[in-house]
């Protein structure tokens, strides 16, 4: 770089920037934003996968094989004995219990139970316990029932030392175990960020009721005797188990995690797109202003190239201090996202070890990096431009509105070819379960009717300037007129505004639509009195379930007409996570009402399941595996696979893995039978719920812990549920706002110093000080509008794509359009009114303009 | 409109530089002056300070009755409105108002006529100006001369007592310069406009019934030709 791109950048860039502090702050607070939202995401994302992740691997140790059952469940450990051929080949092999319990205590925490051979599994897991033990501490003592160590984060939660007793939440009811000792702080003790407790394999079958059964069977073999002792284990033992490496379970939780986190992500970037166009208005804006003195500087010399390296360089100093920013504010915004995404994950996916945020160099360097490319990218068109303005030209200040009026017809076409574009990739299918079509047609989409903005407003500005000036009078008009004949300026404002508004307006008709769609199918599905659940499955959908005896008792009950013991477990279909149900689907037919995909009764298709080898399946498995009504599926069994009719396809939005659900005598079978998750319950005409409810808790045992929601209740936690796992998407919504208005007001500021030369004239010609400020307010609220307007349509069009395409091809879930009428006027009226706010201080500049001065500068 | 000057001083603070000193002189009715003296010698600050754009440091300027250093912003804003009009050297047109629209203007600033009223006046005036035909036309669709014209039309249209221009053939060829002067004085004429018009041109200031000649902010000769 010469000396004199330094002296360039120091006068000409650098002193334009501080001169015009506001509108640099505005644009940096913008970049800042998107970074900072980018940035957390990303952070809250890793996270919470990492800390899975190492959780696994502490869990696995040094385990190269695993021995599980193809349905995730547990198995008979007579398979064991089976397994003796492993000592001929030297291979070290033990039996692992893991389960999830819950504290009995507040807040509830979700705790990771190991149950290992305590003898053997050295071998497997570093353990070691924390110094402090009691004075009668014996390590034999760990082998006597309800004895177990805990991990450190558990104990300083709950301010446990040896000794102390503990209450669990465990199935259905509340179990006391006795801390034998605090493990230390590596090894298993870290299992679950610490939260974990490890016992004796006797102690943990019989606190889980677990007799005689496991979780898995743990290897330690040699990388290449791996091929040949999986193949020699599947020979001897039933089809219904499987060995694998343990990494795929951590895959296949990835797996399962991949659309949640890639949506996420994609959204976060939205805040950062509207960043862009915030930086995409701020240097057209300042080169269009500086036009004659980029024309002076061209016509002393200074070369096209120098005057591009210029402008980037102002746009690297503008998203350098975004970024930085973006980055400091990234690590506040990352805990709260933490939080809800880890929520959500602990909703819908898997059990989450709790965590705290991790430095993560790798994102920070990213995020900034980004926010960098991102700026410097949305610089290169304006810096293009800066670059063709020819020395000559500068000396016609309206040079560039006459051209940008001109190209406008030329814009359109390429903003129709672009919309075509959209419509096009708008039907391709997924890529790999990521709708990268989708994403592309909604960017096609927004940069197609951002190119149109500009014959859009040619003419709708003139129209708008006879049609105001009936009403508000001469000022509305010279507004009018103003901004048309700042045509390219106002594009800019226009589409930039547009953009943001139209991210708020799509996500919140995506959201206010599912939120809908979620209320219609809570409403026709759930139609049990009451829903019961054990205790545990409160904190964790994935622990507990509901012993036989209890379930047995409930039935007894008088009152109760019908129940359904529905069961749930994890499977995997095509190597792909999923959901089994079994559910009493005569109960089912007679009493509930499943919404089929073909508007089929839901009555007449679970009486053609009854007692087949037949299921019915979720809308997001059917698009997940391309699966329609007749077609046959290959289930995993404990005896190997078996066959099943799909006979219906139904609406769920509980999981977007999917789900089956077998008949329970088809269940019962091809598997062992297992206790129930969830009852649903169907009561006696004219039988009060509350009472049904007093009656159950009257049957329970004395320790029985369980959730009964009535049909109300459990309505409402559907929606508390919903509303938790969007709460993200809320704040980012909420972003997606405040930088729309940061866009606004820059844009206003711009436009005011802009037409600081004009104000002035106005002044000489006699207008009030009243009349400059209702004309600058009349502009922002024309610009308010055009934004609002512009963004409705386009936000129209990106929540048809996220609802019928992205979220679709995601998710797997057909969302009904609905559109929140009350959200989005408020939205708009929030929208203007900032818009107007953001005219309140260019009104007052315009009103102090001083005219000869301004007039004389210029 | 009688204009009268007492002592009229301008000194801006910032630059410690005192653009009118102790400045006296008067204006008759319909009376045509030019105002002729090298740059930063104060002829722009005295217009802008009759014109009551600007404010003086002290002194008194008479408009008429009225003393306009007694005058709140807002009676000086109607004052402006209703009695005087500008042209200026670069003529400052609105770019994005097209000819018709800059003349009206400021008629609708004033709201004193309604808009048929505001019509007739403004394209009578373009009609004075022969520029009825362009009165479609933005501004970077005329050349330097049209525009000036539109300008003088601008000025006039409100039919105010007193013209302030600022270098009006400043930015103009000869032959231009000439046919637009002639113009302005035809107008002023007509109208018993008084007019005050700043210059660096002396054949400009050879249109004018008087001369003044300024140096330093002072008043060196006030010749009557």
């Amino acid at each position: 770089m010469s000396r004199v791109f330094f002296i360039l950048l120091h006068r000409f860039i650098l002193r334009e920037l501080l001169k015009n502090r506001v509108r640099s702050l505005l644009t940096v607070l913008g970049i800042a934003l998107g970074v900072a939202v980018m940035l957390a995401i990303n952070l809250a994302n890793t996270t919470a996968l990492n800390k899975f992740q190492e959780s696994l691997d502490l869990i696995s140790g040094k385990t190269t094989l695993s021995l599980k059952a193809r349905t995730d469940a547990d198995f008979d450990q007579a398979a064991l004995a089976r397994m003796s051929m492993l000592w001929e080949q030297g291979i070290k092999f033990t039996p692992v219990i893991e389960q999830l319990a819950v504290s009995a205590a507040a807040p509830h925490e979700v705790i990771q139970v190991l149950g290992l051979d305590m003898l053997a599994d050295r071998d497997f897991r570093s353990q070691s316990l924390s110094s402090a033990k009691s004075s009668d501490y014996s390590g034999f003592d760990i082998f006597r029932l309800r004895h177990a160590y805990v991990g450190s984060s558990l104990a300083s939660k709950y301010g446990l030392k040896s000794g102390d007793s503990f209450e669990l939440l465990i199935n259905d009811r509340q179990e006391k175990i006795i801390v034998q000792a605090v493990l230390a702080d590596e090894g298993v003790g870290r299992v679950f960020s610490g939260n974990v407790i490890v016992m004796d394999i006797g102690c943990a079958q019989e606190l889980f009721s677990m007799k005689e059964r496991i979780s898995r069977v743990d290897m330690i073999c040699p990388e290449e005797k791996i091929a040949y002792i999986s193949s020699a284990l599947e020979k001897v033992l039933p089809s219904g188990l499987v060995v694998e490496r343990p990494s795929r379970r951590g895959a296949q939780v990835e797996k399962m995690l991949r659309s949640f986190q890639y949506n996420l992500t994609a959204l976060s970037l939205i805040a950062l797109l509207v960043g862009m166009f915030l930086i995409y208005n701020t240097m057209s804006i300042g080169i269009i202003r500086r036009r004659w003195q980029i024309g002076t500087l061209r016509a002393l010399g200074v070369s096209g190239p120098m005057i591009f390296r210029l402008f980037c360089c102002e746009a690297l100093i503008l998203g350098s201090c975004g970024a930085a920013l973006g980055v400091l504010t990234g690590w506040g915004f990352a805990r709260y996202a933490l939080v809800a995404v880890s929520r959500t994950v602990q909703s819908h996916y898997a059990d989450l070890p709790p965590s705290e945020l991790v430095w993560q160099p790798q994102i920070f360097v990213l995020a900034f990096g980004l926010g960098l490319f991102l700026t410097v990218l949305a610089a290169m068109g304006p810096a293009q431009e800066a670059v063709a303005i020819p020395p000559a030209e500068a000396a016609r200040r309206a040079s560039y509105e006459m051209k940008i009026l001109g190209l406008a017809p030329r814009l359109a076409l390429l903003g129709l070819l672009l919309l075509f574009l959209s419509v096009l990739a708008a039907f391709q299918p997924a890529i790999a379960g990521f709708p990268f079509f989708g994403y592309a047609a909604a960017a096609l989409a927004v940069f197609g009717t951002a190119a149109l903005t500009p014959i859009c407003l040619d003419s709708s500005l003139k129209a708008l300037a006879r049609f105001l000036a009936g009403f508000l009078g001469m000022e509305a008009r010279l507004a009018a007129l103003s901004l048309h004949g700042a045509l390219g300026r106002t594009s800019v404002t226009v589409a930039s505004l547009m953009v943001g508004i139209s991210m708020m307006v799509s996500l919140a008709v995506m959201i206010g639509s599912f939120r809908h769609t979620v209320i219609t199918w809570v409403g026709q599905t759930l139609k049990a009195d009451l829903w019961l659940e054990p205790a545990s499955r409160a904190a964790s959908r994935r622990a507990g379930n509901l012993s036989y005896e209890l379930v047995e008792r409930i039935r007894q009950i008088k009152e109760i007409a019908a129940v359904d013991a529905f069961i749930e477990f994890p499977i995997e279909y095509e190597n792909e996570p999923c959901n089994l149900g079994a559910g009493e689907l005569d109960v089912m037919e007679k009493f509930g009402n499943l919404m089929f995909v073909n508007g089929e009764q839901s009555s007449k298709v679970l009486s053609r399941i009854r007692g087949k080898d037949s299921v019915i399946i979720s809308e997001s498995f059917a698009l997940k595996h391309h699966k329609r009504s007749g077609d046959t599926l290959f289930l995993d069994s404990l005896s190997g696979k078996f066959p099943v009719k799909v006979e219906g396809i139904y609406y769920d939005y509980a999981s977007d893995t999917g789900f089956i659900v077998l008949p329970r005598e088809s269940f019962l079978k091809h598997f062992e039978e297992r206790p129930a998750t969830t009852l649903a319950i169907f009561l006696k005409s004219g039988v009060s719920a509350e009472a049904v409810r007093q009656s159950i808790f009257a049957a329970m045992p004395a320790n029985g812990r369980l959730n009964i929601r009535t049909n109300k209740e459990l309505k409402e936690e559907v929606l508390r549920v919903f509303d938790n796992t969007f709460s993200i998407t809320y704040a980012l919504h909420a972003i997606s706002i405040v930088v729309a208005i940061l866009g606004v007001m820059n844009a206003l500021f711009a436009l005011t110093m802009e037409s600081r030369k004009d104000l002035g004239i106005i002044k000489y010609l006699g207008a009030s000080e009243l009349q400059m400020k209702k004309l600058v307010l009349i502009q922002a609220g024309i610009l308010g509008t055009l934004g609002n307007a512009g963004g409705l349509l386009v936000g129209s069009v990106l929540s048809l794509l996220l609802i019928h395409v992205i979220n679709k091809q995601s998710f797997g879930w057909t969302i009904q359009l609905d559109l929140p009428f009350d959200f989005l006027l408020e939205s708009f009226a929030l929208i203007f009114f900032c818009s107007l706010l953001a005219g309140v201080i260019p009104a007052r500049l315009a009103a102090k303009t001083p005219a000869p001065e301004v007039v004389r500068s210029e | 409109m009688h204009i009268r000057i007492e002592n009229l001083s301008k000194q801006y603070e910032e630059h410690h530089v005192k653009a009118l000193n102790e400045l006296n002189l008067s204006f008759e009715k319909g009376e045509f002056v030019a105002i002729m003296g090298p740059s930063g010698c104060g002829k722009s600050t005295l217009l802008n300070i009759i014109a009551g754009i600007d404010r003086q440091s002290s002194g008194r300027i008479f408009i008429g009755e009225h003393e306009l250093s007694a005058m709140s912003e807002n009676a000086l804003t109607e004052m402006r409105r209703d009695n005087i009009g500008f042209i200026f050297q670069f003529f400052n047109l609105l770019s994005t108002l097209t000819v018709y629209e800059n003349v009206a203007l400021p008629l609708e600033l004033a709201a004193k006529c309604g808009a048929a009223e505001i019509k007739k006046r403004a394209m009578e005036m373009l009609e004075k100006v022969s520029l009825a035909a362009r009165h479609d036309f933005y501004p970077s669709q005329l050349s330097g001369g049209e525009m000036q014209r539109v300008a003088i039309a601008r000025a006039l249209v409100n039919n105010p007592q007193l013209i302030v221009a600022d270098e009006p053939t400043g930015n103009l060829d000869t032959e231009n310069g000439e046919q637009v002067l002639e113009l302005f004085r035809k107008l002023c004429r007509e109208g018993m406009h008084t007019a005050i018009m700043a210059t660096h041109s002396q054949e400009a200031a050879n249109c004018a019934d008087r001369i003044v000649r300024m140096k330093d902010g002072r008043i060196l000769e006030s010749s009557i030709k």
